[in-house]
């Protein structure tokens, strides 16, 4: 019996089974998926004008929620915050947050696109 | 005039100085203000001088370039500072000095009644070597010095679990580099003349959530002293502050930043024992340019005691 083909199939299911979804990262470690989603009202806003707000959706229990941008400020806390920018952070700028709950953490980030104020960026 | 009574005179003009320090506008100024002035006063081998300052900077109005605008939704910022000093004095020369300063709040307040942001905490800390190249010539006496900060201070602070915005928090996060040159020269028994040169240069700021470096940092002051009474001087001085544009990740230069700012500061200083000093005055912008769109700052107000051994 030739196994040749058998062999190639093992082979390709392998190489699917190693293959990563950067947009959809499997847990790991005491990371557990513990949000749903993070929702925004607009991803895009001009600075030094708008705001935008971000919700989370989470499955966890008592979750702590920790909010954190790279640019730009973010008020409030809890489940849904406000993000403004100043004309200093204009850009792509990411807002991350993490839920963590007895049963470990999960962390999923948003972009947020800051125009200038005076056109552009 | 001989080096004694200059070396008199400098004692004042350190106050002065040491309350000129930088006040600046808070937006896009983490960290502690920016130390510009410079030790000159060296009290002669194995001196110390231990001193304690305090500061208030408002930053109250919105400026795009020179003028006022009313956009945006940050209404204000301000903060009170503390710092604490000690300079010791290893030759008549040469001689180190350390500042680590205390933020009591850093704060920006926000219209549409969302809470400020509000941290408060250790700032960096500053070591600088002043070296005196000249004691008297006909330009008076002339002093570098050579500094770095490091960022032992408070950054990356959260509160509700949110991390405050880069602009408030206590340390700058990043290591910073500075150079000054400094002129004194006597005019008769009660007038002094100074003035002084300072440089600052940033690392990048690269911790988890902030990827930035400050633009570079140029001041020049000048000013003069008068004697009032035995033991009570005032001054004046002008000061431009030049502010280069601040970059963030990718090597992008950030547009709304960076300024151009020109004070005048009036200030005192009381001898009250021979070996202390209290020196108080006011941080009056004249002048701004704010590249963009930028807080700009208002007021500054500083006093401070120093100890001489």
């Amino acid at each position: 019996m030739n196994k040749f083909p058998l062999l190639i199939l093992l082979l390709i299911f392998i190489m699917a089974s190693c293959s990563k979804n950067s947009t959809d990262d499997p847990p790991s470690g005491n990371q557990i998926s513990l949000i749903d989603s993070l929702v925004t009202r607009t991803d895009t806003i001009v600075a030094m004008k708008d705001t935008t707000s971000i919700t989370v959706y989470t499955t966890a229990i008592d979750p702590v929620i920790q909010w954190s941008t790279d640019h730009g400020t973010i008020l409030g806390s809890g489940r849904r915050i406000v993000y403004y920018s100043g004309e200093c952070c204009i850009g792509g700028n990411i807002v991350t947050c993490k839920v963590s709950s007895e049963n470990g953490s999960d962390v999923k980030s948003v972009k947020i696109h800051v125009k200038s104020y005076f056109g552009g960026g | 005039m001989g080096f004694r009574h200059i070396l008199g005179r400098s004692v004042l003009l350190l106050l002065v100085l040491l309350a000129g320090k930088n006040l600046n506008a808070q937006c896009c100024a983490a960290g502690n203000p920016i130390g510009t002035d410079l030790d000159f006063t060296n009290g002669g081998k194995n001196s110390v001088l231990v001193g304690l300052t305090y500061r208030y900077s408002l930053s109250g109005s919105v400026y795009q370039g020179s003028k006022k605008s009313d956009v945006g939704f940050v209404d204000k910022s301000d903060f009170n500072y503390s710092e604490f000093t000690v300079n010791y004095a290893l030759t008549s020369r040469l001689s180190f000095r350390g500042d680590i300063g205390y933020f009591f709040n850093k704060t920006e307040y926000y219209n549409n009644g969302f809470t400020p942001a509000r941290a408060n905490g250790l700032g960096d800390l500053s070591l600088l070597a002043n070296y005196q190249l000249l004691k008297q010539s006909k330009i008076g006496a002339l002093a570098i010095g050579l500094g770095v900060k490091l960022p032992v201070g408070i950054f990356d602070q959260e509160v509700d679990d949110v991390k405050l915005p880069i602009n408030v928090q206590p340390s700058s996060g990043s290591f910073r580099g500075n150079f000054q040159f400094f002129q004194q020269k006597g005019l008769g028994s009660r007038v002094m003349i100074f003035s002084l040169l300072s440089m600052e240069m940033a690392a990048w700021i690269r911790s988890d959530n902030f990827t930035y470096r400050y633009g570079n940092m140029y001041l020049f002051a000048t000013g003069f002293s008068y004697k009032i009474l035995p033991g009570l001087s005032a001054a004046l001085s002008g000061r431009g502050e030049f502010r280069g544009r601040s970059w963030r990740d990718d090597h992008i230069s950030v547009e709304s930043s960076g300024s151009k700012i020109i004070y005048v500061t009036p200030s005192f200083n009381w001898k009250i024992k021979r070996k202390a000093n209290f020196n108080a005055g006011v941080l009056l912008p004249v002048y701004r340019y704010m590249n963009g769109i930028q807080l700009g700052n208002t007021l500054g107000v500083y006093s401070g005691l120093t100890l001489k051994y």
